[in-house]
């Protein structure tokens, strides 16, 4: 691995610190590099199971009336192919390319809260193997990766409780990634790298982080609402008792169709990195790349009415959808045409990564050109649900994502792991790969323009489908031959290959720093960057870096730290500590995990059990691993620069973590709210008058009651703030346990109104959704109580203190965000029905 | 309580564009879905036309002025543009003010290509 004995002391001390934890232990490793990589080969597994699944589909469609597997296996197999390609291997790929790769192109030495892309990385791979295995035991989801109910809701067995509970798990994983990379974007850049200068990779992470904010939610969101109608009756799409299953498809492709962006845009991001390497230029419009990725992450969003061109809804709504699906081409396009001009201007080196970004940009293209097809409703009304659209998908993803990521493989490998992939033999691998897709997929056009219905697991002889069928089967045994010579190429053992020399691309951006082998410290000091290249542009940047010149060659006092710098200049205004090696991520996965896979089976003491454990290990993880007082309170971060430690309120990735998952928070809570109003679009009579109404008594109180709370929060931030009298922290306690008083009376009281008026949650959709809105604001405002406790707790043991205010400066924010969520909930559950 | 640092001149007013365009396409869609579930009649539709059509020139005006307010800044002039990667303040903002005409141009298309339907449709169903 890292020999140290020819390094200075200084370095020597950085090593020992930055160093992996050894034998079993090495599974409570945290670090972005570590992490990265089981999140990448995990995917990676996750991606081969996948396509064993498509072959085995393949092998049942190959000929007519084919019996090789049963039409309730074949449910399962299409099920969760889907399900793992979108959900366990494409996003997390995303989220571990990211995590291994983006703190190198910044020069940081991890991301800012290492243990956090631990806890994800675990949750991830809990949730994925208990939602794949599910098929070895038969139970695996059987209707579709959108689970579209009433069939899903009314279905007997687990098949839909795994996918929903599983799934949701999982999710908790990319917005965990989301956090994470969002903060290392804006805040962990090394000093001078502007926002004008970051490398694009970066870019498309924070558009891409910023879209899981908006996409994610709204699933979880309906993942609630369909658990609640299959655990315990609540008719939330159940016609006849007011809900209505088109929620569920809004809800769904919310997030559906941005999801293909978030998976496509990062990686074409890779492309941006590659493309300049090998055409030996800067990249050809930068700005008009950065603007094509945040047109398309903001248009995605506008898209998602084109899955739903055939389920009747108003001709205008699927105008608007039909138009903005048109209008996504424009970005797209731009960031292509970048590309195309970048390699125009340049002069082309043509190497095997190369050879995958053709591929990618030809193959996309195509599968773009069926999209503006299918964008026009009456032409999708052709195809829908046939294999049209099945070929218009695997173009647009395997194009736009497989092709970039094997790209991105090849062109990172030796920066991952010191060495390189066998180019002979990855030439292999693109032709049966690109061949091997194209047999398989372009025939599939024609397959659903003669009609072949998607899901069917047989089809009767003569109707034109036979050849076709057998040769999309062939073309998918060229490809699994192309991945299996790849994955060969991958695990194979190779200690005897030599070292890749260092950056052997000659590329101009910050990963290439990396020493071969690498070391686990990330840079050996952290560079001052003045260009959008500066291995290219800043001559002897490279020696300043490895000599420890350059800023934080050392850890003196034994810790993790990186540079923390402002959002748009990068000036350098913290050396934040990060957590180290930790078994608590893992321990808190694994509650949280029994907390959904428990539920799954309905053993609902058990997965309460296990979700107390959770909080147990999360609170312990707070308490022991973040905001820990350092011993001094500035730090020599080198070059003459003196940083503080510590930081609180907004100058904190704390705080700013708060923010953003509270943003995504919010998010799903919308989505609720959303489900509110649509049951009152699509029901004449709702909220039903012969309802009663939740008065205003109970719901008044408990705005008292929580309200009071938020007020007092706040004022016991701005008193420790800004008090100079000793002993503050006495009376700031006071005043949060009077607070949390008064938040449980609230809690109470947000309870008691629809109890006390009687709503029956099963009865009907208005007071099932009324009961979940209440629920939703008292079980965070009983999260609010928790915060608040953990507070009082720093208090008496000194973690927070006048001095030391970071924990009650996120607390607040929290509340702040619980405040609104109230407010919306009472606006909605008791003022509008007034109204309507 | 705000972050300081992203009061500058910069990633919000960037966001302007964007999130008029959300605005908008919010309204739009809402108000057709309700509209065409409540009272699917000619008279009723006419008025969602109207309504539609007013508002989505309110919103095309305010993305125009906040591209215009960009330009002016320096978002499209030459000269501004060679300053795109220089390690300065006036480089960053002359990055930003640029990328902010760029991303509000497209806002005014998106906005301009989603209200053509509710023009050139006749009817809900």
């Amino acid at each position: 691995m890292t020999d140290a004995s020819n390094l200075d002391p200084e370095a020597r001390q950085l090593l020992k610190v930055w160093s992996r934890p050894k034998g079993w232990r090495a599974i409570s490793a945290v670090n972005n590099s570590e992490v990265g990589r089981w999140y990448a080969a995990a995917a990676f597994i996750f991606l081969l199971f996948a396509g064993v699944l498509a072959l085995l589909m393949r092998i049942q469609l190959a000929v007519p009336e084919n019996d090789f597997v049963s039409a309730d296996t074949y449910n399962q197999l299409f099920t969760l192919h889907g399900s793992i390609m979108m959900f366990l291997f494409a996003v997390p790929m995303f989220e571990a390319i990211s995590i291994m790769l983006l703190p190198e192109m910044l020069g940081a030495r991890d991301l800012p809260f290492p243990r956090l892309s631990a806890y994800g990385f675990w949750c991830f791979v809990i949730g994925g193997v208990f939602v794949s295995g599910s098929i070895f035991f038969d139970v695996a989801p059987r209707s579709g990766w959108f689970m579209y109910p009433p069939l899903t809701t009314q279905q007997s067995g687990l098949g839909a409780d795994i996918w929903l509970l599983g799934l949701s798990f999982i999710e908790i994983a990319s917005i965990a990634a989301a956090v994470e990379l969002i903060i290392g974007v804006l805040k962990c850049r090394p000093p001078g790298m502007r926002i004008n200068l970051i490398p694009l990779y970066a870019w498309y992470v924070l558009v891409v982080g910023v879209m899981i904010l908006f996409a994610f939610p709204p699933l979880i969101a309906g993942d609630l609402l369909f658990e609640m109608e299959r655990a315990f009756d609540w008719p939330f799409f159940d016609v006849s008792r007011g809900g209505d299953p088109l929620l569920w498809q809004h809800l769904f492709w919310i997030f559906g169709h941005p999801e293909v962006y978030i998976i496509f845009l990062p990686t074409i991001a890779i492309l941006a990195m590659v493309i300049p390497t090998f055409a030996q230029r800067e990249i050809f419009g930068y700005n008009w790349i950065v603007l094509s990725a945040i047109g398309t992450g903001f248009l995605s969003f506008a898209l998602w009415v084109h899955h739903m061109f055939t389920v009747g809804l108003p001709a205008a709504s699927q105008g608007y959808a039909s138009a903005a699906s048109l209008a996504v081409a424009i970005p797209t396009g731009i960031q292509l045409f970048a590309f195309l001009a970048t390699l125009l201007a340049g002069k082309v080196i043509l190497r095997l990564p190369m050879l995958f970004v053709f591929g990618s940009v030809a193959i996309f293209v195509l599968g773009g050109l069926t999209g503006i097809m299918v964008a026009v409703a009456p032409f999708d009304w052709q195809v829908h649900d046939t294999y049209f659209v099945v070929a218009h998908l695997h173009y647009t993803i395997i194009g736009g994502m497989g092709f970039s990521v094997i790209a991105g493989i090849y062109y990172f490998y030796p920066a991952i792991t010191g060495r390189a992939l066998n180019e002979r033999w990855g030439l292999w691998v693109f032709w049966l790969i690109f061949i091997g897709f194209n047999i398989t997929f372009l025939p599939m056009h024609l397959t659903g323009l003669l009609g072949m219905p998607r899901r069917v697991f047989t089809y009767l002889p003569g109707l034109g489908w036979d050849w076709l069928n057998m040769l999309s089967t062939v073309g998918a045994f060229v490809i699994a031959a192309g991945m299996a010579l790849f994955t060969l190429d991958l695990i194979r053992p190779k200690s005897r290959h030599p070292w890749s020399p260092r950056n052997p691309w000659n590329a101009g951006t910050l990963e290439w720093l990396t020493e071969m082998p690498g070391k686990p410290w990330g840079v050996r000091s952290i560079p001052a960057v003045t260009t959008r290249y500066p291995l290219l542009s800043q001559p002897d940047l490279m020696e300043r870096v490895d000599s420890g010149q350059e800023y934080l060659p050392d850890a003196s006092e034994g810790k993790r730290e990186t540079l923390i710098t402002t959002v748009l200049d990068a000036r350098p205004v913290q050396c934040m500590r990060v957590g180290g090696p930790s078994f608590l991520s893992l321990w808190a996965a694994v509650f949280t995990g029994g907390f959904f896979i428990f539920a799954t089976f309905s053993w609902y003491w058990t997965a309460f059990a296990s979700g107390l454990l959770a909080l147990a290990s999360i609170l312990t993880w707070l308490w022991r691993g973040t905001g820990q007082i350092p011993e001094k309170e500035r730090k020599d971060v080198g070059k003459g620069l003196v940083l503080p430690i510590y930081a609180s309120g907004h100058h904190s990735c704390g705080w700013w973590a708060m923010f953003i998952t509270m943003f995504a928070d919010i998010t799903a809570f919308l989505s609720l709210i959303f489900g509110f109003f649509f049951y009152w679009t699509v029901n004449a009579d709702y909220p039903f008058a012969n309802l009663a109404s939740l008065g205003l008594i109970w719901p008044g109180l408990a705005l008292a009651g929580i309200g009071g709370a938020w007020l007092l929060t706040w004022h016991a931030r701005h008193a420790l703030d800004t008090t100079r009298a000793a002993g503050q922290e006495t009376a700031t306690a006071l005043q949060i346990g009077i607070a949390a008083g008064l938040a449980l009376f609230g809690v109470w009281a947000l309870i008691m109104g629809p109890a006390k008026a009687g709503f029956d949650p099963v009865a009907h959709v208005f007071p099932a959704i009324t009961w979940l809105l209440l629920g939703w604001t008292a079980l965070h405002a009983l999260v609010g109580v928790i915060m608040l406790l953990f507070c009082i707790a720093g208090l008496f043991s000194g973690r927070l203190s006048k001095h030391f205010t970071a924990d009650l400066h996120n607390v607040t924010l929290y509340w702040h965000f619980l405040f609104f969520t109230l407010l919306v909930t009472l606006l909605t559950c008791v003022v509008f029905p007034r109204l309507a | 309580m705000m972050p300081v640092n992203l009061m500058e001149y910069g990633l919000w007013r960037l966001l302007a564009g964007p999130a008029l365009a959300a605005l908008h396409f919010v309204v739009s869609y809402g108000a057709t879905g309700i509209f065409c579930e409540r009272s699917d009649n000619a008279d009723a539709l006419l008025t969602l036309r109207y309504g539609l059509g007013a508002f989505t020139l309110v919103i095309l005006a305010l993305i125009a002025l906040v591209t215009l307010l960009a330009w002016q800044q320096g978002g499209f002039l030459q000269k501004a543009q060679d300053r795109h990667t220089e390690d300065s303040a006036e480089g960053r903002h002359a990055f930003l003010a640029h990328i902010t005409v760029l991303i509000s141009a497209l806002s005014f298309v998106g906005v301009a290509m989603i209200s053509l339907p509710i023009l050139l449709v006749g009817s809900c169903s």
